[in-house]
């Protein structure tokens, strides 16, 4: 059980930084639909980053300038030619599944897949104090230092929205641009610096889910940018509740490893994940609209009940 | 004593317009200076620029002695604050964080909320609101939110105050209270620009008047014992444009549309419609009053169908119409003109062939067997914008390049060509100039004549007490009053129903 | 009257013209971003160029397999823009090609006695319904409960993806004896010339009945305002759902050719990145018949150029995904409008 909460917590964190890059974007109001290219961006060059400097952070590093570069020419393209945002998004998506796949070739000279030799995996950080705490210390130790920072961030998040200067100018974007426009807000100043963010998460995502593994797959990222989609439209672009709904999605992709190890069929238990991401997205909007008839109903019944006349207005 | 703002020669051009045409306009510290005129005159266009959201294409601004170029963030550095008349607040956000946006007290790189909660606190008081600063502005009415704005531009230290149309959307009683605040404000020092076309109030409150025509300045006057119809044909610049009037005197026929007991809730179970009866009979022309929010459209949408009432009847020429489709209900008789021509009103990216015939699409003589008859549609348009003088159009071309007032021609040619029986008119001379306007009075009162029964939905008093054979005034959704006899009451009296302070019981 | 209509056609052909210029701009810039990703990995663009064109259109055989890739790109791109218009992206076409292709598979299991013809139209039709049905799912979550239909769409192309894989193993039509998951044969064929046909007859009565029709003016006005339309009584919900549902029909369609048509079989993973095929496609023309036919014909014609690259250079045929995303990537950009844009700021 325990080993299962540990793995869950790993693979919670790819999908936890997208997200958190994400919330950047949808916190300024841009429905960002190309997470999924930009962390897949971020493998690539994780990988190639790794291989070319022989060092887990320059992989890292490049991961997130990659990933970086990328989202400012997305808004670039959307801010300044005025594209249509989810177009663009899903041209980015299309290129980050052609260049990887092309790219591959010329660089590692193979097709489909990279495997970096092992001492560029990601290591883990063994902490004694942390292991000597029981039911917690197992689940929290021996991670990379990326899935620490995943857990660490959502917190330090909701002090920067609730707490600071820029936080309080990048809700007020979101919420009503031609406002925050006219408090003297530089509206696009603070867009740019939500999608660097939004970028540079992107591609640590990248670089944990690569790195974590030491291989480069084609197409490696399956739909966890979307996955982060649902989970952030869930939770409202709150950090601290996505990193619950994020562990969610890590003790899925959790049950299908250790499943599928069982002789379960891999291809159904694979849906797991997005059946879930399904039913995040359908439930609350569902729920949300039956309460409100609920409530409507109820104000009905009150109100408009005979003998009433000219209710509430004394 | 040099004055706090000299513009000098502003010109500011759009792509279709020069919206200023070498405008001067001064300001002296402590004055009330009023900028009225028509709109699209220029008054919006000219704040705009002085608060630094346009940059001027020609011209000057001097603030305090010294020339300035500057930005938003500038004007308000420089003590420039601004108003505008849709408010530039976030409804989910609190008080405090709504007046400190962009300004905020910083301590050790985070926002100092107790600090910037003290501030606003005492401007809350100052200001006679018992609000917490912590409240939501989603909580407060659309009074307590314009102090709010008022309160946010004071808390910069502005000792310049735009105000953009301010009391638009305001009871009488209100605006009252407006001015007094305002007063206090120039008492202190403080120099206000209060934009408005609203003459009375104009000449009620100002110590200096600039009246704006066609993006130049038509005429100034020093406030006090100026004379109103001076002022109108400034704002005018012709002799004798009078609006044109309801004359009150035609027969008025039995009901045909009908509203009976309409209950209406939002999603939060809140009521946006109490219990709401009305009727209007052929060739009256009934007038629905009311400040904005209070049920208007809610009964506009569940009378043309875009809405479904939560309970109550609505009957056309004594047919229960409450359960059909808008389609039915059109052709049964039923004309709407909407509120927003832009969103509602038109397809601007369509041609005027296309807006003209949405809706009668389906059949003769626009359609045959499901194939659409160009020739037929052709020969429409050009009896449309023959007799309904609609200027500007070319085949085939979007809608959008057009003026307002042809915008809202083939609005008016669309409902009204096909002779309704009722016709919902809401807002229909909104933003328009004074010959439009008069157009469309000139259309409404014809189709009255021809015994179309007419319901008109006003925020504009005057248009409402011109017009209507009757009126109702709205307020929480229900029926405040009902005014059979528009000659024996006063603005006052509406202005209290309209605030909900008095009620009126439904005559007969 | 003469000189009139004549001067018309010239600012007809004029705007006509006009149009065509930022969709080939967009395609030209591509090529060139795409060139130049050949140059740093050590390959030579022209000769890569001069291969596809050699493969798409130099020989019989790579002409036939050029319109046989572009007939379903066409019918993934009217999929698209129908939706489009409604105010429906419909990015959900992968999903519907699969279950689609399923319900073909399966239409021999059981009626393998019946006559070959009468099997085509029941997978023609069944195939139609299937991604109908699909394409409806998150059209109606969206208008119904304002749920992202992007979101909706791509979480089940992953989940039908999955779903066909597995059923490829383990439903009665898979075929055991073969080494990668895919189906039996399927002894029914559809026939070249109707796919062709087919496809052309679509084209036509899509493009005349855009423009002649009731149903067709009523879905231009839905996609120009949708409030506006409702307000004029048109049945907006209905016509939207209806759109959606013969959106992905004709997604449906395009799989049940390659499945009957192209490969007489269904196999894993067939139709995967075609989805995004069709979008790039219609927005390459804009919503119009011609230049959506003329935008996969490109497509169509990268794809059937492809083979012929990775034989003859030592260029990999995965750049013809890369330059498809490019396209893609500044079809979105209105290069006229760009040109005038500083004209058009502020306002109020």
């Amino acid at each position: 059980m325990l080993d299962f909460l540990n793995l869950t917590v790993r693979l919670a964190a790819p999908v936890l930084l997208v997200a958190l890059g994400g919330l950047f974007s949808l916190r300024v109001n841009i429905f960002n639909i190309a997470l999924e290219g930009f962390m897949l961006f971020g493998c690539f060059a994780s990988v190639v980053g790794a291989y070319l400097t022989g060092s887990v952070l320059g992989g890292i590093l490049f991961a997130a300038a990659v990933s970086l570069l990328m989202t400012m020419v997305y808004a670039l393209f959307v801010f300044e030619l005025d594209v249509d945002p989810v177009i663009c998004a899903i041209a980015v998506i299309t290129i980050a599944g052609g260049l990887t796949r092309y790219l591959l070739i010329p660089i590692f000279h193979t097709s489909g897949r990279y495997i970096l030799p092992p001492e560029l995996a990601l290591p883990t950080v063994n902490l004694p104090w942390l292991e000597a705490i029981p039911v917690l210390g197992p689940i929290l130790n021996n991670h990379s230092i990326l899935v620490y920072l995943a857990l660490v961030l959502p917190f330090l998040l909701h002090i920067f929205l609730y707490k600071t200067d820029l936080g309080l100018s990048m809700r007020s974007v979101g919420l009503n641009a031609e406002a925050a426009a006219s408090a003297g807000i530089s509206v696009k100043k603070v867009r740019y610096f939500a999608l660097a963010m939004n970028g540079i998460l992107c591609g640590l995502a990248g670089a944990q889910l690569a790195l974590s593994l030491n291989l480069f797959n084609v197409g490696m990222t399956n739909g966890r940018g979307f996955t982060a989609l649902a989970a952030l439209t869930l939770t409202g672009f709150e950090p601290i509740l996505t990193l619950l709904a994020c562990l969610l999605f890590g003790a899925s992709d959790a049950l299908v490893l250790m499943l599928s190890g069982e002789g379960y069929p891999v291809q159904i238990l694979s849906m797991l994940p997005y059946v879930l991401a399904l039913v995040v997205a359908i439930v609350p909007p569902i729920v949300r609209r039956l309460a409100k008839n609920a409530r409507r109903r109820r104000a009905e019944r009150t109100l408009m009940a005979p003998g009433r006349e000219c209710p509430a207005q004394e | 004593m040099e004055p706090v703002v000299r513009m000098v020669g502003i010109t500011k051009r759009f792509p279709a317009i020069v919206a200023n045409d070498s405008v001067d306009f001064t300001l002296e510290a402590g004055q009330i200076h009023a900028l009225v005129g028509e709109n699209g005159a220029g008054k919006t266009t000219l704040m705009r620029v002085l608060y630094g959201q346009y940059a001027p294409d020609e011209g000057e601004i001097w603030v305090g002695g010294e020339r300035r170029s500057y930005n938003v963030a500038g004007a308000l550095a420089l003590g420039i604050g601004m108003v505008h008349q849709n408010f530039m607040q976030i409804p989910e956000m609190s008080i405090v964080e709504n007046i400190i946006l962009g300004h905020t007290p910083k301590r050790l790189g985070f926002v100092n909320y107790r600090q910037a909660r003290q501030r606003v606190q005492e401007l809350l008081t100052r200001f006679g609101m018992k609000n917490s600063p912590d409240a939501p502005i989603s909580s407060l009415c659309v009074g307590e939110r314009q102090k709010i704005e008022i309160i946010k531009v004071l808390y910069l230290g502005a000792r310049v105050l735009i105000l953009d149309e301010p009391t638009a959307v305001l009871t009488p009683q209100e605006t009252t209270e407006l001015f007094g605040i305002l007063r206090e404000l120039k008492a202190e020092g403080t120099s206000v620009i209060f934009i408005s076309h609203k003459l009375r109030e104009v000449i009620e409150i100002a110590d200096r008047i600039t009246v704006m025509r066609k993006g130049r300045v038509a005429a100034g006057f020093d406030g006090g014992g100026v004379d109103e119809t001076a002022v109108a044909q400034a704002m005018i610049g012709k002799q004798d444009v009078q609006l044109l009037q309801n004359d009150k005197a035609a027969d008025i026929g039995a009901a045909v549309l009908e509203a009976k007991n309409l209950w209406c809730f939002d999603g939060d179970g809140v009521p946006k419609l109490r219990n709401l009866s009305l009727q209007v009979r052929a060739g009256e022309i009934l007038g629905v009053g009311g400040v904005e929010g209070n049920g208007q459209s809610q009964l506009i949408d569940i009378l043309v169908g875009m809405l479904q009432a939560s309970g109550g009847t609505v009957t056309l020429a004594g047919e229960d119409i409450s359960r059909c489709s808008i389609r039915e209900r059109r052709d049964r008789g039923l004309g709407y003109i909407p509120e927003d021509r832009m969103t509602t009103g038109l397809a601007l990216e369509g041609d005027i062939d296309e807006n003209l015939i949405c809706g009668c699409d389906n059949r003769g003589p626009f359609s045959r067997m499901g194939l659409l008859m160009r020739k037929a549609i052709r020969e429409n348009t050009g009896r449309m914008i023959e007799s309904f003088d609609i200027r500007g159009v070319s085949a085939g071309k979007p809608v959008k390049s057009l003026s307002g007032g042809n915008m809202q021609k083939i609005v008016l040619a669309r409902e009204i060509a096909r002779n309704p029986k009722v016709l919902i008119a809401a807002q229909p001379t909104r933003g328009l100039d004074i010959g439009a306007i008069n157009f469309v009075r000139e259309h409404l009162l014809a189709r009255k004549r021809g015994g179309t029964a007419i319901l008109l939905v006003s925020a504009d008093l005057e248009e409402l007490m011109s017009l209507s054979d009757r009126l109702i005034i709205l307020y929480e959704g229900s029926c405040a009053g009902e005014i059979t006899d528009l000659g024996t009451v006063s603005e006052a009296d509406i202005g209290l129903l309209m605030g909900g302070v008095t009620r009126r019981k439904k005559e007969g | 009257m003469g000189a009139k209509t004549a001067a018309l056609d010239l600012r007809g052909l004029k705007h006509w013209a006009l149009g065509l210029v930022s969709p080939v701009c967009a395609i030209l810039i591509s090529f060139i971003m795409a060139g130049i990703v050949v140059v740093f990995s050590g390959g030579n663009p022209l000769e890569a160029y001069g291969a596809l064109l050699r493969g798409a259109f130099g020989s019989a055989a790579g002409l036939r397999n050029t319109v046989r890739y572009t007939l379903p790109i066409i019918m993934l791109a009217l999929s698209f823009s129908l939706c489009d218009r409604c105010g429906y992206f419909n990015i959900g076409q992968e999903g519907q090609m699969f279950t689609a292709a399923l319900a073909v598979a399966w239409v021999p299991q059981f009626m393998g006695g019946a006559p070959g013809f009468l099997q085509i139209l029941v997978m023609v039709l069944l195939g139609a319904l299937v991604g109908g049905v699909m394409s409806l799912i998150p059209a109606l979550l969206k208008f119904l409960l304002g749920i992202n239909e992007i979101v909706i769409g791509v979480l089940l192309n992953y989940i039908a993806t999955l779903l066909s894989s597995y059923m490829l193993l383990h439903a009665s039509f898979a075929d055991p004896n073969s080494s990668m998951p895919m189906s039996y044969l399927i002894e029914a064929a559809l026939p070249a010339a109707a796919m062709v046909g087919g496809v052309v007859l679509i084209v036509l009565v899509y493009g005349l009945g855009m423009q002649r029709t009731v149903p067709g003016y009523e879905l231009r006005m839905i996609g120009k305002n949708p409030r506006f339309s409702r307000a004029c009584g048109l049945p907006t919900v209905r016509i939207i759902l209806i759109m959606a549902l013969i959106g992905g029909a004709f997604s449906g369609l395009a799989a049940v050719g390659e499945v009957a048509g192209v490969y007489h079989k269904m196999y894993e993973g067939f139709a995967a990145g075609m989805g995004y095929n069709g979008m790039t496609a219609a927005l390459i023309g804009k919503g119009g018949s011609v230049g959506m036919v003329f935008g996969s014909l490109i497509l169509g014609a990268l794809q059937s150029g492809s083979v012929t690259l990775s034989v003859e250079t030592s260029v990999p045929a995965e750049l013809v995904q890369v330059v498809q995303g490019f396209v893609m990537f500044f079809a979105t950009v209105n290069i006229l409008r760009f040109g005038f844009r500083r004209n058009r700021k502020g306002g109020n």
